[in-house]
């Protein structure tokens, strides 16, 4: 059966049109399983510490925000040290991939320009290998909750742990998709966000509780598509219980990011290889 | 166009947009939107235009004309990376895109990695790159070096892997662009060997290529492409007489 050439099936013709849908995604899977082990590969070579390096990020900076707001500034928060890399650990996830999301395409222009596959993947393939870091550094933070006495691993985790997963992995994905196809054609998205992060991460509970922000920027944290993940993170490590209510907004901002990052990436995508 | 038919351009025109280079990033876009409009919509260059052939199940093709005359868009037409400004393209059976030995191949990783991440991202599965990489390196000569990381590769050594992963893919339409000269002599002879004893397996091939010797040897038909659009289709040597002739 013959049919017009797309990108969005990766191989066009008929050795899959006649295997059908599920060999595609098979093949699919295969793409983001290679492109994921390239990129962990990638990450530690010539580096000494490997994979403590996404353990030590975290712990670095809760050392030394715990020094600043709890040491000296004195902020009324129980277990802050602990209460900081719950936030801190799902964040490193977020802000890493995000980071390095307008790269995506810039970087893979070779390949953009000469074979044709589904081009968002390289995107997913960025948002899953960041996730694998947090997933590998969730033993770790739960062997520092039992050493500080703040909380303990509990039944809820099984519940709230694969939704948060979904949920956190969509949002990101959806922006991360937006950012890399726009930053093809407007290199000033790269300079803009990692200031965007800094900001951002001040707007969002990582390093306070929501209901320690005054009612006048209440408005900003409720726009945060960040907030309510994190918040949801911390009350399932700290309290054992699923946020619901905060799930309930992620699970919004979710669609919201993956129906905004899909329309960007689907009208952009035909002109990667002419622009790169 | 009949079953047989792997390779069809129906009145196929493309358009380059140079927009982008032109509408000077978001600042001359905010400063200056409708001037920046404007300059987005006149910067535009055809470089296809109402180009229609076919290519039968089996066939090689030759393309061949001076440089920017559009070769390289129309397989990467082929290849799917770019779409039509307007007519079609339809390409039945798996592509072989030669368009550039080891795209995707990073450095960092050793030659067996990059095997793999060439190989699928050509349109392989895992197990099936798994299956061949044996034969993958044996091709390539790489027996010695293929755990090492590609960055202590020679440049020869790089292509010699390149050539072997796409000849292995098992395509049923090969795509080359300039990429038969690599290596040395001897590596280039199997190269194409290779691509003739593909052809004869019955693989549809489209070369694209200044080497008019490799055109000759290769493809029963050539295509002479000229200022958009094709100004010569026949018999590989009366296309080389042609585009001689015009060449001067």
């Amino acid at each position: 059966m013959p049919r017009r050439a797309d990108p969005d099936d990766g191989r066009h013709g008929a050795s899959l049109v006649s295997n059908g849908a599920v060999a595609r995604a098979g093949y699919y899977r295969d793409l983001v399983v290679t492109l994921t082990i390239k990129e962990i590969k990638v990450r530690y070579k010539r580096t000494f510490l490997g994979y403590a390096w996404s353990l030590l990020n975290p712990i670095v900076y809760a050392v030394t925000y715990w020094i600043a707001f709890k040491a000296i500034l004195n902020v009324r928060i129980e277990g802050y040290f602990v209460f900081l890399l719950c936030g801190l650990f799902p964040w490193q996830w977020l802000s890493n991939s995000l980071t390095s999301s307008p790269l995506a395409f810039v970087n893979n222009a070779s390949l953009i320009k000469k074979i044709s596959f589904p081009r968002y993947l390289i995107v997913l393939s960025t948002v899953l290998t960041e996730g694998l870091h947090f997933l590998l550094c969730m033993p770790v933070l739960a062997v520092i909750m039992v050493m500080f006495e703040r909380g303990t691993p509990h039944w809820s985790w099984l519940v709230g742990i694969p939704i948060l997963l979904v949920l956190q992995a969509m949002i990101i994905f959806g922006i991360s998709l937006a950012i890399a196809s726009c930053n093809v054609f407007f290199r000033d998205i790269e300079r803009l966000l990692s200031l965007a992060m800094t900001v951002l991460f001040y707007l969002t509970p990582v390093i306070y509780e929501p209901k320690m922000v005054p009612a006048l920027f209440q408005p900003i944290m409720a726009a945060n598509p960040f907030a309510p993940l994190i918040v949801a993170w911390r009350t399932l490590f700290l309290d054992g219980k699923v946020d619901w209510s905060s799930l309930q907004v992620a699970a919004i901002a979710a669609v919201i990011s993956m129906v905004g990052g899909a329309l960007a990436f689907h009208r952009m995508q035909w002109k990667f290889a002419e622009a790169l | 166009m009949s079953a047989e038919t792997a390779i069809a351009f129906d009145t196929v025109s493309k358009t380059y947009s140079l927009a982008w280079h032109k509408a000077g990033g978001i600042k001359g876009i905010m400063l200056h939107p409708r001037e920046a409009l404007h300059r987005m919509h006149a910067a535009r260059r055809e470089v296809l235009h109402d180009i229609s052939f076919e290519v039968a199940r089996g066939e090689s093709v030759g393309i061949i004309g001076r440089n920017g005359v559009g070769k390289s868009t129309v397989l990467a037409l082929i290849a799917g990376v770019l779409r039509p400004t307007s007519g079609t393209v339809t390409v039945t059976g798996r592509v072989s895109p030669l368009l550039e030995l080891g795209a995707g191949f990073h450095p960092e990783l050793t030659g067996r990695d990059n095997i793999f991440l060439n190989g699928v991202l050509l349109g392989m599965r895992r197990g099936e790159v798994a299956r061949k990489s044996a034969d993958i390196i044996a091709f390539a000569e790489l027996e010695e070096s293929i755990d090492e990381p590609l960055r202590v590769y020679s440049s020869g050594m790089m292509s010699r892997l390149g050539f072997a992963v796409a000849a292995h893919l098992e395509p049923e339409i090969l795509l080359i662009d300039e990429s038969l000269t690599v290596g040395d002599a001897e590596f280039q002879e199997k190269c194409i060997g290779k691509v003739a004893e593909l052809h004869k397996r019955g693989v549809t091939t489209l070369l694209v290529s200044h080497d008019l010797e490799s055109v000759a040897r290769l493809c029963g038909r050539a295509m002479v492409l000229e200022s958009r659009h094709i100004a010569f289709s026949g018999a590989t040597a009366e296309a080389v007489d042609f585009y001689l002739d015009k060449d001067r």
